[in-house]
Parts: C-alpha cells; structure tokens; sequence
C-alpha cells in the first residue's frame, strides 16, 4: 500500500511539463481523439432531414450463405415497417442448409418478391450483386440476414437522399445481445461510441467512411456506375471508398435503428476483428493508396483527412502502446504500474463523459444497463482491441492474410491474389 | 307482383281427366287424389260411357282402363279415333297388368301415349296427369324388342339406347328387363330416366368398361347364358327393394338402389373421359356425385376407402388441370433454364445470357472475357428465366390451368376432393328393404301411395264431411321402429303377431270405434270427430297401456294428421 500512496504523491508533485513526459500516449493518441469526438459531436450542427416520405422504388437485397434460422424473422422485421419496402430479393448463396428451401416458400406465401439460389457458394460481393442486378428499386437497401430493424427503421434511412449528391446512407447498427456475456458487453459500449457516436460526428464533417453491409441503402444509379460490391472483403468500405471517389456524398442515418449479434466469445471476436482491420489495411493502403498521393489524379484532401486519422489513431496507436509501456518499464521499473493505472483512470474518466454523450445520442442504446461495464471497457478499448489491431496489421502487412480469408471463396481469392 | 301471383303461377294447370275405370276402389281413390291437386274428375264405368263422355266433352286426359264389362280400352279409343279424325284427341293413358302384351303390338303404340302398370301407383298418376304434353303433337310410345339386336332369343324385353329414347318410356321403365347400350352418347340422360337405375346395362359398344354390367360388344356363344343369369340376379335384388326407394328421385338412394342390384360396390376407376378423371360403375355422370355418395356415407348406409385425392377448378370444379410452372411476374409459362454465371475477378453474377456476345463470354461489368471455368468463372446455380418478361426466378410459381374454363389457380390454393370407394352396409340393405319407414315417423311426411285403400276411401270421406261441416278427423300413422330387431330375433310370425296384438288394444282403447288400418311397414288409424291436439294429449297414457299388453316393445310412434294436412 506505502508503494501506491508513494506512487500517488509522486504523480501528484509532478509539474504539467513533466506530467507531459510521462503520459504522452495518452496526451498524443487518446485525449485528441476524445476531444475531437466531442467537439465535432457537441458543437457542430446535426444535419436537418426532409421530413418527406421518399417516393421512389425501395427494394431491400439480402445475400445469405446458410441463414435458414434468421432470414424468416429478418423478413417480418422489414414487412413490418412504417414504409414498407416495394421490393424485397432474397438471394441464397451456396447455403448448406435449408435456406434455399426457407426462401422458397417465403416466396410462395408472397412474403419476398423474388427468391435466387445457387448451388455453389460465390460470396457475399456476388450474391448482393446478384440481388441488385436483379431488383427493380430506385434505391437498394442492402442488409444482412442476422439483422433486425425498429418500425421507422427504412423510413429513415431514406430521407437523407432528398439530397440528390447522397449515394449511400448508413444505417445504425446496435447490438442485440448484449447481455449474453461481458465480451458482448463491451461491444454494447463500443458500438455506441463509436458506430453511434462516432459516425454521428462523421455525418456532420462528412466524413462517414463505410457503409455498413449489415444495413446501408445506396443509390442503384451511384451503385451501378460504381460496379457495385467488388471481390474479396471488407466490400462495404471499399464501395464507400470509390464512391466517395466519384465525389458523392455518403451520409448516416442515427435513427435508422437496425440490431444484429455482435460475437459473444473472445475468440469469435477476435477473428471478426482481425478480419475487418486486415481488410482496412489492405484497401487503404494498398488498393486505394492513391487517394493519398498528392500526386495522383484521384488525390482528395477530405480522404487524405480520414486516411491520416486512421493511420495516426488506430495504426499508429496501436503500433507506438507496445514501445511506451517498453520505455515505461525500463525507466521506471515498477513503478511503471501505477503511471499505467493513472493513465487508464484517466481514461475512464474520459470514456465516462464520451459514454454519457454517446447515450444522450443513442437513446436507443441501454446505456444504463451497460454502465457497470464501463470500467472494464475501458481497458479493453484501450489495451486489449489496440492490441488485437496491432497483430492484424501486422498479419496483413507481412503475411497478407486478408487474402486468404474465408469469408471469401478460395476461388475468387485465387483470381485477386 | 303480389305474393298470390306467384302462388297461381305455381300451381300445375288444372286438367280435365275423364278415368275410364269398373273398380269403385280404384276410382275413389283415383278421384281422391287428383281433385285434391285441383283437377276435374269424371268418371266411367264402362266402355260405352266412355265413348259417350269422349263425345260430348273435350278431355285433356283419359286414363283408360284395358279391360271393361262391355268393349275393351283399346276398342274404345280406336273407335273414337276413327270417328275425330280432325279435331284434337286427348292423351290417351292405358292402364294395365300386361304391359308386355300391350306394347308387343305395334298398332298400340301409335295409341296410346303412356302405358302405366297395375297395381295402380296413385303418386304416379298424378303426376302423369299434371306433366303430361297435352298441346304437343302426339309421339308414339315406343314398341319394344321389335329392333333386331343379339339377344332376340332371350325371353326378355330390352330397353335399346338411345333409340327407344324420348319422352314417353314407360314411367319407371315397368315391364323391361335390361338396356342395350347402342351409343356411349347422352347416357346421364338414360340415368336420369326413373327405373334406369334398376336395371342391367348391356354394352355393345365395347366402350364402357366397368360402367356396364356386361359388355356385349365381342359375341361369344355363352353370352346369352350370361345375359340371362345378369338379368335375373338384378330381378331378384329389385325385389328385395322397397317402393319408396324404387320410386324415390333422391339421388343417393337411387344410387344405393343401383349399388345393391349391381352387386353392392361402388368403384371408381382414374379415367380422363369425364371432367372429374373419375368414372364409376354407374351410368350416371359423375359431377354432382359426391353429394349424394357422402349423405349415403353420412346415413351408415355405405362403407368408404379412400380411393383418390383430385385437385379440380375452384370455378368450375373440373378436374382437368393444367399443370404449369409458371413465371412469378408475368404468370407465362414460357420458361427457359439457365446456368448463374460468376465472374471471380470482379464479383459480377448473373444469368449466362448476360455474359453471352456471339461465342464468348463477357462479363457484362468489367468487360473481361471469361476465358477458363474454375478460374476465372463458375456456373455456382441454375436459374429459369421468362422468356416473356425476361423476369428470373430459382423456382417458378406451380400452378393450374382449367382445361374446360380457363381459371388459373396458384397448386396451394386448388381445392381438393376426396374420391372413395363404397361397399353398401348392412344398415344401407335394410335401409332398401324398409323405405322411409325406416328412419321412424319423425321423417315421415304424408303419402297416399302407402296406405291401404280401405283408408283412403274413408279418409276421402272424412274429408268430405270436413269441407262440409267442419267436423274435425285425425290421420294417425303408426310406426314400428323395433320390428325389424324383434323379426331377426324371435322371427316373422312373433313379431306379426305383436304387432297384431298392440293394433288390437289400440282399436278398444280410442273411443268412437277408430279405424284401423294395417299397412305393409306402417298401421294406420282413423279417428273421426274429434281434434287432433285432444287426441294427442291422450296418445301418450293410450301407447303405454298398449305398449303393456305385448310380450316386445315394438317401439310404435304415432304421427298425427288433422284435416288442415290433408285437405290442404
């Protein structure tokens, strides 16, 4: 105890130069992003919707491999909105079990418009591909079938495009199961910072990056001059990332409420994460580097933004914690413990304040259950995901294992390399 | 149009009928009965008469007795032919006991307009005097068994179809023994004939199958021992059936009546002949047939086996569908398979006939050639596409095209009937042996044909003292619903002798000295001058005191009848 109140004492006298020293992560790759967070979120105006109901053709798409159990109660989920879908394209890709069949008598009992299956698996790029090829909507709500949605959930997502420079809208996803273990708590947490709240704060920048493929309605003819979903993961954000390109504005809808199951295991978790953070490496700074050349023909500085930040917040973070808990360490020796745990209170006391801005923007959250989980979020934010990032980026910066993920087929992997 | 209008219009036209008859039985009843439907009666006794009446007044109707005192029917009516040659004659109805010998003669037939057996059906009568086409040029009552066909050896009057077909065959086909099926053409119309049902169909078609109860249509020589045992088995099973049924227009029990002479089994048989694709062992067309099959299943009168489950047209309940598979959008048929083709390299998937330029395949988003299957594209499903609306679809809509109507119904919502097969119980014999009795008296409604003619005369006078005076009467009908039971169990002569026994009582315990009137399956009693609600109110204590005095309990149930019932 004497070594802890020791400790203390010494923080206490410390000047701020010298406070500086000691905690320069936190000063240079935590408070900024908080701040940023906040600022953005609680000074910048919201965007103000037309209330008007959208009056084009509206047809949902969902390509699923072997969702037999979740594609009925997505189904009653979109029937049951306040704007109803016109159109509704089930595509079953390659499903082992009974989906082909499930969607079959869906259609029969015409409750989906039209029901595609394939024997062989072709992935999620073609399956919605396929789907949007073949629906008729003026714009086309992609989803995914583990999802479901509140009442006002499509009318919603809609209303961002009265703007006619809006390609893509982006739904907000929240968990469902949350109270299924503290792993999936934890999420509950995140997605409210940082989905919610976070892309909230992007909206109003317009900086909002990926569009959800668990719920994202684009524009057919922004979608179809963009190609639509190209081979290989991490799809979403890289249909984002060209349309962006073009020059078409991508928006988030904070009230088109949609909730799925995040992973309820570490180790589930970890292979979602290490899938999506490889993905993210490898389309920006491989396929779409050149967004980042000023040099290049398709130099943006709104991308350069997003790409810096990215880079210096989650790259770079998760990349410099190992060496400054290492210098910690050798130059303060045990005492390096205590400057971690002051460190993290004061991230806690950060989280708290972003966590209470978060729940007065997502009142959909249930933030008040969550709350006893904040402590532990707190460190598995700020050590335990960086520490998982760092290990995907490192898997895809040497080994590339993006490209041998299984998300996607082998044989498409085998023709992108 | 007020109500009493539509009351007239109703109402058969009131004919004159003269009835050329020696028996005064037979003419009260006869006057009875046609009176009470409105029409006028006058009466001859003897042949002269006749003539006398035929030429002072015009009759719409004469019901011609054969034989009379003086000259016969047939002399009578030849001799007011040759004397009216130019005015118009009345339809001329030969009543007789030998119908055979009647119609053997050619000249007859030109005669008369109807033949109608003896004993006299009274409800036949009647309704012969009321449908009878008095204004049409007469037809000439067929003359059987004169058309040469293979059994003019056999001592047996045939019925030959459909060239003895017309509308003046002898009601209930009295007097034939079989049809001779000459043309598959109109038979729902031979069935609907009454009596068809009785007989035995002979097929010289050759196209009628298990419909007939012998096919005819390859001779061999011992055909006509067959004929002639076919014949006689259905004469045996006629007579084992009760007039009501004999009579009866009810489709279900004229098909139970047919079953049981038939052999006792109804079959149906898959065929695409008829609308329904099914056929039966029946003449009679098989629309409308289930009605009746399942009031049979429903009495316990036929035992069913599910046989087969048909789809058929919500419209027109045809059972020749069209199955196609049809498109989702535009409901065409024109339907093409094709492969999905997915090009890896940019994630495009779509219908071969996307890709397809001339020989090649070219992805229709990249504008790549695919070259090599298994590397650059695979063909991951099979998709029908509409050639019509070019719509896609993994599975086509499966749905039913009417054949005779042309109604589209989606498979799921074409509705079904089950056909079965029946065998008649022994509940459905008993059933043909007892007519309407027995269902018991509660289903009984008042029919002149069953009761004795003794009671008919009084009841015809009663009535006649009611138009009068107003003195009241009451018609008591009495069944006995456990006779049957005590017959099989102590047999005949105990259960007659019961039944005997409870009459007697009966007649000692009614006051005024009722009569008493014993019918074949019913009794009757007559009792005069007094109400029927007083007399009801003592029915109950008179049936127990009856019930006492015999060893059985014949379960009698007495129905009443005021003169309101008869008179009205």
């Amino acid at each position: 105890m004497s070594g802890v109140s020791e400790a203390l004492d010494y923080l206490f006298a410390q000047s701020f130069a010298s406070f500086l020293a000691l905690f320069w992560f936190v000063f240079i790759f935590e408070i900024p992003r908080y701040l940023l967070l906040f600022v953005v979120t609680a000074v910048l105006p919201k965007h103000r919707e037309i209330e008007e109901t959208y009056r084009g053709r509206v047809s949902v798409v969902i390509a699923g491999h072997s969702e037999e159990e979740s594609i009925e109660k997505c189904i009653f989920a979109l029937r049951e909105q306040s704007r109803p879908p016109d159109e509704l394209v089930v595509v079953s890709d390659g499903s082992s079990d009974r989906m082909a069949a499930k969607i079959s008598s869906l259609l029969r009992k015409s409750l989906i418009d039209a029901a595609h299956s394939t024997q062989l698996r072709s992935g999620k790029s073609a399956g919605t591909n396929m789907a949007a090829r073949l629906c008729t909507g003026n714009i086309i709500i992609n989803v995914d079938c583990d999802c479901s949605f509140d009442r006002h959930a499509i009318r919603n997502i809609l209303r961002p495009f009265a703007d006619r420079d809006v390609a893509a809208v982006c739904g907000a996803i929240l968990p469902r199961n949350t109270h299924r273990s503290l792993i999936a708590a934890f999420q509950g947490i995140e997605y409210m910072i940082s989905i919610s709240l976070g892309k909230q704060s992007a909206d109003r920048i317009g900086q909002v990056t990926c569009v959800s493929g668990a719920f994202g309605a684009f524009r057919r003819d922004a979608y179809e001059a963009a190609g639509g979903l190209d081979a290989g993961g991490g799809e979403d954000l890289d249909l984002t990332l060209r349309l962006r390109r073009s020059g078409w504005r991508i928006r988030f809808a904070a009230d088109a409420q949609c909730y799925t199951d995040v992973p309820e295991t570490r180790a589930a978790l970890v292979a979602q994460r290490f899938r999506w953070e490889r993905d993210a490496v490898r389309l920006r700074y491989r396929k779409h580097v050149d967004m980042m050349n000023p040099f290049s023909r398709r130099f943006r500085w709104a991308e350069l933004a997003h790409e810096a930040e990215f880079m210096f917040f989650n790259v770079l973070g998760a990349a410099v914690l190992p060496f400054y808990i290492f210098w910690l360490i050798s130059t303060y020796g045990s005492f390096a413990f205590i400057v971690l745990l002051a460190a993290q209170l004061g991230l806690l006391a950060l989280d708290l304040t972003v966590f209470l801005l978060a729940a007065s923007v997502t009142p959909k959250a249930n933030a008040f259950r969550l709350f006893p989980y904040l402590v532990g979020y707190s460190v598995f934010n700020s050590v335990y995901m960086r520490f998982i990032r760092l290990t995907a980026y490192v898997q895809e910066w040497i080994f590339r294992s993006s490209y041998s993920d299984s998300y996607v087929p082998n044989k498409v992997h085998k023709v992108r390399g | 149009m007020a109500p009493n209008d539509v009351e007239v219009q109703d109402r058969p036209e009131s004919r004159s009928v003269l009835l050329v008859e020696d028996s005064s039985v037979t003419q009260d009843i006869v006057q009875l009965v046609l009176k009470q439907a409105g029409h006028s009666v006058l009466i001859a006794e003897t042949g002269e008469d006749a003539l006398n009446f035929l030429a002072a007044e015009a009759f719409d109707v004469v019901l011609m007795d054969f034989h009379l005192p003086d000259i016969n029917g047939l002399e009578v009516v030849k001799t007011y032919l040759a004397n009216n040659t130019h005015e118009q004659r009345p339809s001329f109805v030969a009543i007789t006991g030998d119908i055979r010998g009647l119609l053997a003669d050619r000249a007859n037939c030109e005669i008369f307009d109807r033949v109608v057996p003896k004993p006299l059906d009274i409800d036949l009568i009647c309704s012969l005097v009321e449908t009878l086409d008095i204004s049409r040029e007469k037809q000439v009552t067929p003359q059987l068994g004169n058309r040469s066909h293979p059994f003019e050896d056999l001592p047996f009057t045939f019925l030959q179809w459909p060239m003895d077909s017309g509308h003046n065959l002898i009601p209930g086909l009295k007097g034939i023994d079989a049809i001779l099926v000459h043309s598959v053409d109109d038979l729902s119309l031979l069935w609907q004939q009454s009596g068809a049902n009785l007989l035995p169909i002979i097929d010289l078609t050759g196209k009628l199958g298990p419909r007939a109860d012998l096919d005819a249509a390859a001779l061999r020589l011992e055909d006509d021992e067959r004929t002639a045992e076919i014949i006689n088995h259905f004469s045996d099973r006629h007579a084992e059936i009760h007039p009501d049924i004999i009579k009866s227009s009810d489709p279900a029990d004229r098909i139970l009546a047919r079953l049981h002479v038939s052999g006792g089994t109804l079959e149906p048989l898959r065929g695409g002949t008829h609308r329904s694709l099914i056929q039966w062992n029946l003449i009679a067309d098989s629309d409308g047939l289930e009605g009746a099959i399942s009031k049979l299943e429903s009495e316990g009168f036929l035992e069913t086996s599910f046989f087969e489950r048909v789809h058929h047209c919500p419209s027109c309940k045809s059972a020749r569908l069209l199955i196609r598979e049809e498109c989702h959008a535009c409901g065409s048929a024109h339907l093409k398979e094709e492969t999905y083709l997915h090009h890896f390299r940019c994630a495009y998937q779509g219908p071969e006939s996307d890709f397809r330029e001339g020989g090649e395949l070219v992805c229709p988003k990249c504008r790549r050639t695919l070259a090599h299957f298994g590397q650059d594209y695979d063909r991951p499903g099979l998709t029908v596409k509409c050639n019509s609306c070019a719509d896609l679809t993994t599975e086509p809509f499966i749905a039913f095209l009417c054949v005779d109507c042309a109604t589209r119904t989606p498979a799921d919502a074409a509705p079904t009937r089950d056909v079965v097969s029946g065998v008649v119980t022994d509940t459905g014999r008993a059933y043909l042996k007892s007519g309407q009795a027995f269902f018991g008296a509660t289903r009984q409604t008042l029919r002149f044909a069953d009761m004795p003619l003794e009671l008919i005369i009084a009841l015809n006078k009663a009535a006649s003292r009611f138009n009068e005076t107003q003195a009241p009467f009451v018609l008591g009908y009495i069944a006995y619903e456990n006779i049957e039971a005590i017959r099989s169990e102590h047999g005949a002569r105990q259960a007659a002798d019961a039944r005997r026994l409870w009459l007697e009582n009966l007649q000692q315990l009614l006051s005024d000295q009722p009569l008493i009137a014993k019918g074949t399956t019913h009794d009757f009693f007559l009792q005069t001058g007094v109400n029927r609600a007083d007399l009801e109110q003592r029915l109950d204590g008179v049936k127990r005191r009856c019930d006492s005095a015999v060893r059985f309990d014949l379960g009698a149930r007495f129905s009443t009848f005021g003169p309101e019932d008869i008179t009205g």
